[in-house]
Parts: C-alpha cells; structure tokens; sequence
C-alpha cells in the first residue's frame, strides 16, 4: 500500500468515518466498512483522491447521500491527507495528532448537529403544547356523520372493485391458468384431470394518511379525523398520524377506534389541539422512523394541511421528494384552497407541488366526495 | 488513476461513451469486489448505455431483462416447458409404466432460461443488465438478492446453480420508486447526474463528429439553459443527442438564423406537451424583447 497513510492507522480511520457517515444518516453498514477495508489493504488505493472515489460507491445508497459524500469525505480526511508528503516519523505523529482531530471532530459533528438543533428550535414554531379537551364529538350532527361513514364505506366498496396485475390461484373460480393447469396434469400422465384458475388479488389499497392537527387547522382537523377514523376502520392496511411540531401515530387499520380513543393519543401526547406547526420538522421525523416500513409502490398518502409551516417553505422540498418517491400516489388536502379563487398560486405550496400527485380541497363534505376519486384513481 | 482504470477509461472512451473519472472507479470497483452496480439517474443520462458500454470492454455478451409491473420469476428465472413435458409423458405411457416411473420430467432439458439464469450458468463472460429495476414489484426484489449476493438460482426440483463465470451485474432505476434497503446493501452504487457544459459538449462530439463546433455550442448551452426550467421532463442527454441529429438532417446550420426548422425539430428534445408551450411562449418573449429592443 501506499505511503500517503500507513496501513495500521487506516482501519481505525475508516471505522471513524463509518461512524461519521452513521451519524448523517448513511446506512453505513459493516459489508461496507469491510469493502473498503479490503480495497485500502490490497494496494489498489494510492490517494486520497482515490479512496474517496472507492468509498463513494461502496457507502452511498441514494442520491442524496451521493451529493453529500464529497463534502463529508473532505471535512474528515483533508488534515490527514495534508501530511501524504511526511518522512514516517513525521506521519505518524500525523497519524497521532490526526486521530484526535478526527474524535475532536466526531465530537464537534455532534456538537454541531445539537446547536443545529437548537437553532432550529429558536427559530421553529411556538411549540405551544397547550392542552385542549374540546370535545368534538358534537361539532357535526348525526346525519353529517352518517353522510362520511357512507362516503367511506362507499369507497372502500369500489376499492375493492379494483383489479391488480397479479392473481391467485383457485380451483373453483376464475380465468384458466393454462401453466398451473398443465403442470398439475404432468402428475396424471398428461391428461388434463382438474383445470386450474387464476383471481385477481383483491386487496383494499394501502395509505398512510397524516393530518396536520395544528391551530391553523383547528376548525377543520376534526373533521378529518372522523374521516380518518372511519377509513381506518374500513381499510384493513392505513395508518393515520398527526402532527404539529412533531408526529405521532394515531393507529392502524381496520380498528374499531372510537373518537375517544383518538382524544386521549392525542391528550397522551400533550400536543392537545393547539400548537404551531412544523410540517418539514415532522415529515423528516416520519420519513425517518416510517417511510420504510408503512409506504411502499402500492400505498398512497394523503396529507391533510394547509401548508402554513413556521420553517422555510423550502425545508419540506427533499422531504416531500422521498416520499413521493416512494409512495404511489400524494395527495395534499389543503381545507384553505376551497377559500381561493380558482386558479390562483398559492406561495406557500409551489414548491412542493412537483411532488404533489393530486391537490384538492377538503373543506366540505362535497369536495371530501371529490377526494374519493382522487384515492380511486389508479 | 491506477494502471487498470486508465486501461478501463481508455476502452470505455474508444466506444463513445464519456465517463468520468468516479464512474470509471465504480466500474472498476464492481470487478474488484465483484459487486453489482446500482446506477440511478434521470431518464436519458445513459445509464443502459454504460453497460453495453461495458459488455463491449470485457468482449462479453450483455444479457438484458427489462423491468415491469408484474415480473416474476418465470419471466426473470426459468420456467418449465410445459408443453414438452407433457409430450414427454404421453410418450412415456405408451412405453408402458416402467418408462414413467424410471423418467424424470424434470432436468435441464426441460428447463426454460430466463435472462437470469442465462447470466448465471452461462460459461463466458456476461455483462447483466437489469434494466429499470423500480419499475418491478417489491416481491421481484427480493427474488433478486439470491443472485445478486451469492450468484447463484435455486431450482427447488434439481438444486442450487452457482456462477460459472461471475457476470458483471449492473442495475439501473430512474427513482420511480424507492428501492429496498435489502437490494440497496448489496450493491455498489453510483449516481450520474446531467452533464455539466464542457461534459456535454464532449459526448456531442463524441457520438456526432460531423457537428460543427459553433452549432454543438449553441445546442449545449440552449440545452444546458432548458434544464434550469422548471420543465415536467428535463432533456437527457439522449435528447441532446437526437435533438443534434435532427438539426443536422434538417440542415440547420445555427439556431438563432433558421428559428423556423429548429422548432420544427423540437420533437425530439421536448416530451410532453406542456413542456413545448412553456418553451414556445419562452422563445416568443425573447424574441419580442429582441425586437422590441
């Protein structure tokens, strides 16, 4: 190997490194570190420049960690590979000193990360978490609310309706399937003795669904919630969240939840019904803690907002990219947009309406109706 | 650049295609640790390209499954030839049940390769290319990490196939949906962005070396400018390059002098119809404040 780094200190650096690319999000995980390992180890490493360009590929998984890695790589290695030119002594006292700045570093990386923090929380949403026991269970008269169970039950009824690409198989029912048919009769010497059939799979659509629960939303966040609830009972795969300065899950699907249940996860987590709101701050905690498990290429998301953000409209640009990138579809409900004239742009949502599949409004039960085609759509 | 990336650049750069030097070091990093490589981008930057690109450096053959909705593992893997088989047993029974009982309906001659196995088993080198891989289900995905960590098929009926020759695996996705973390740990990965102007003015030249330099610098920048739009589909440099040879068959000779045929052309840069209103009205308002001026 090369003498721009000695071989003994390299390993030890490199776990460094992990532990670095671990703390910015980087699945750095431990094939990886033994990737490289065995790269710098077989001599095909003679540079900085050339470890940089190995490491790349073997630790970034997505674009974004693609764009950051250059910037990460220099801030860690650039003192080291300030001494490539040393006699050994000299660079291994490099190495020494090196080895501190690198825990300084670490160190500071934290440090950094938590005055971050903390400068974003001076500067975020009031985080009043002022405690409201408003009931609403009477804010909607009983036929209002028999009209959103039907509106739901109604959808979920023409869900099921939809067909899938793939099929299961049946031997009662459905279209012949021609290649499971003949591979059963191989074991009747060819003759075709039962026919085998294939059915569409049925399965009720899965969505993730959030729900701004903020002051600006106040007077239309409880009527989401009954819708919420409801589709959640009728649809055995949705899993509904709420969230002003942070997110938290309400529950799963196909759950008799009553709307008691719902006032006290919500008491539970001592965000009430008032608060300011930190869409960008609480999508990046859902991508990180749920975007994985719970949305996948069949599932859509619905966001129920009005976009009013204390954080910079454009904090929530890479956190709406991953999750329309991942999701089918995105759907932003947006209760305000019934209040403006047609057509006209709303500052607050243009930039994130790339990653918008459908935007409407929600602010009635008429144009709750219009979401049903929204989620219908394939 | 070490000896064999050098040797790597130069082939690579003999078939036409501009890599740059972090492109040439994944490629060469997928020999070295014999890993697949995941190659993400937008539509249109030559990420299929690169690895018939590849399969031409190596002298192997480049086997290629395309993505869809839908894929399975009797498209991707094997299947069996039904039909075959149950000519084989009709046949069989006429020889009576000795003959059936002693025959095997199920070894390789009955066998179907599919682009996967075909890649496994094959005995030269072969360049894999699974092309468009977000495009497949998730299930599909993990049909996946079997051959891509240990290159090797499991046929329940007769056993696991390991690689003869390891193949050169390259997975390409355009991000239409997030991949696996599963499928994301196994291989490297790379990430190739639009070209910058110097870049992009190399690959012109590169694939169409009758282009006069003035137009070729004209068509860049043009092309390098529609990219900072907020366009619905942003042009590849496949578009660049087709929208260059449409110029050169229509005999244009500079962009700004024969504005009629140029937009005649504009089919083969712009996609959607939405994109070629925006850069109309664009190009109106220029010229007005061109003749206004």
């Amino acid at each position: 190997m090369s003498q721009w780094i000695t071989e003994s200190s390299i390993r030890e650096r490199l776990i460094g490194f992990a532990q670095l690319l671990r703390s910015k999000r980087y699945h750095c995980h431990t094939d990886a570190l033994l990737d490289m390992a065995s790269l710098t180890s077989s001599g095909a490493i003679a540079s900085a420049q050339e470890l940089k360009q190995a490491c790349k590929p073997c630790v970034c998984q997505t674009a974004d960690q693609w764009h950051r890695f250059d910037s990460l790589f220099d801030l860690y290695w650039r003192p080291l590979d300030a001494h490539e030119d040393d006699t050994d002594a000299a660079g291994d006292a490099a190495n020494i000193s090196g080895q501190s700045v690198i825990q300084n570093r670490l160190v500071g990386f934290s440090a950094a990360s938590s005055d971050e923090e903390s400068a974003n929380s001076d500067t975020g949403a009031g985080d009043m978490k002022t405690l409201s026991l408003a009931d609403f269970r009477f804010v909607f008269d009983r036929a209002q609310m028999q009209a959103i169970e039907q509106l739901v039950d109604a959808l979920a009824k023409r869900c099921r309706k939809q067909r899938r690409r793939r099929s299961r198989m049946s031997h009662k029912r459905g279209t012949i399937d021609m290649r499971r048919s003949m591979r059963s009769a191989l074991a009747h010497e060819g003759r075709v003795a039962q026919l085998t059939y294939s059915l569409p799979i049925k399965r009720l659509p899965a969505m993730v669904l959030l729900l701004d629960v903020s002051q600006s939303m106040e007077i239309y966040s409880k009527l989401f919630l009954r819708f919420t609830r409801q589709l959640m009972t009728e649809f055995d795969q949705a899993h509904a969240f709420a969230f002003n300065t942070s997110i938290f899950e309400l529950g799963r699907g196909h759950r008799e939840l009553s709307e008691a249940d719902f006032e006290r996860v919500m008491n539970n987590h001592g965000k009430g019904w008032l608060g300011g709101t930190q869409i960008a701050g609480s999508f990046e905690q859902f991508n990180a803690e749920y975007l994985q498990r719970l949305v996948s290429s069949h599932c859509t998301v619905v966001i129920f907002s009005d976009g009013h953000d204390t954080a910079k409209p454009e904090m929530l640009i890479p956190q709406m990219q991953k999750i329309h990138r991942r999701a089918k579809k995105v759907i932003w409900v947006n209760p305000l947009l019934g209040r403006r004239p047609p057509g006209a742009p709303d500052p607050k949502m243009a930039h994130v309406m790339p990653w918008i599949t459908a935007y409407c409004s929600g602010h009635n039960l008429q144009s709750l109706k219009l979401l049903q085609n929204h989620l219908l759509k394939q | 650049m070490n000896v064999e990336q050098n040797q790597l650049a130069q082939a690579i750069r003999e078939q036409g295609y501009v890599a740059d030097q972090q492109l040439v070091a994944s490629l060469q990093l997928m020999s070295l640790l014999q890993k697949p490589l995941l190659i993400e981008g937008e539509a249109g930057v030559g990420k299929t390209e690169i690895a018939r690109c590849l399969a031409h450096c190596h002298n192997a053959e480049l086997i290629r499954l395309q993505c869809y909705e839908g894929l399975d593992a009797q498209h991707a893997l094997y299947d069996w030839d039904y039909k075959r088989q149950l000519l084989a047993v009709q046949l069989l029974g006429q020889q009576g049940d000795d003959a059936i009982k002693s025959a095997s309906l199920y070894d390789q001659s009955f066998l179907l390769k599919r682009p996967l196995f075909k890649a496994i088993t094959s005995a030269k080198p072969v360049v894999l290319l699974i092309d468009e891989v977000d495009r497949a289900d998730e299930e599909f995905e993990a049909l996946l990490l079997e051959v891509l960590s240990d290159f090797q098929i499991t046929v329940p009926e007769l056993g696991t196939f390991e690689a003869v020759t390891k193949p050169w695996v390259i997975l390409t996705s355009n991000g239409v949906r997030e991949l696996s973390d599963a499928l994301r740990r196994r291989c490297l990965y790379h990430y190739i962005d639009y070209p910058d102007k110097d870049k992009e003015m190399a690959i012109v030249k590169a694939r169409i070396p009758d282009i006069d330099i003035a137009l070729a610098t004209q068509l860049v920048d043009y092309v390098q400018n529609l990219r900072t739009k907020n366009l619905r589909k942003s042009p590849g440099i496949a578009e660049t390059l087709d929208w260059a040879a449409a110029l050169l068959g229509v005999g244009v000779a500079d962009l700004q002098r024969d504005e009629q045929l140029v937009s005649s052309t504009f089919g083969s840069l712009i996609k959607t119809h939405e994109d070629l209103k925006l850069l109309t009205a664009a190009d109106h308002d220029a010229h007005d404040q061109v003749s206004g001026a």
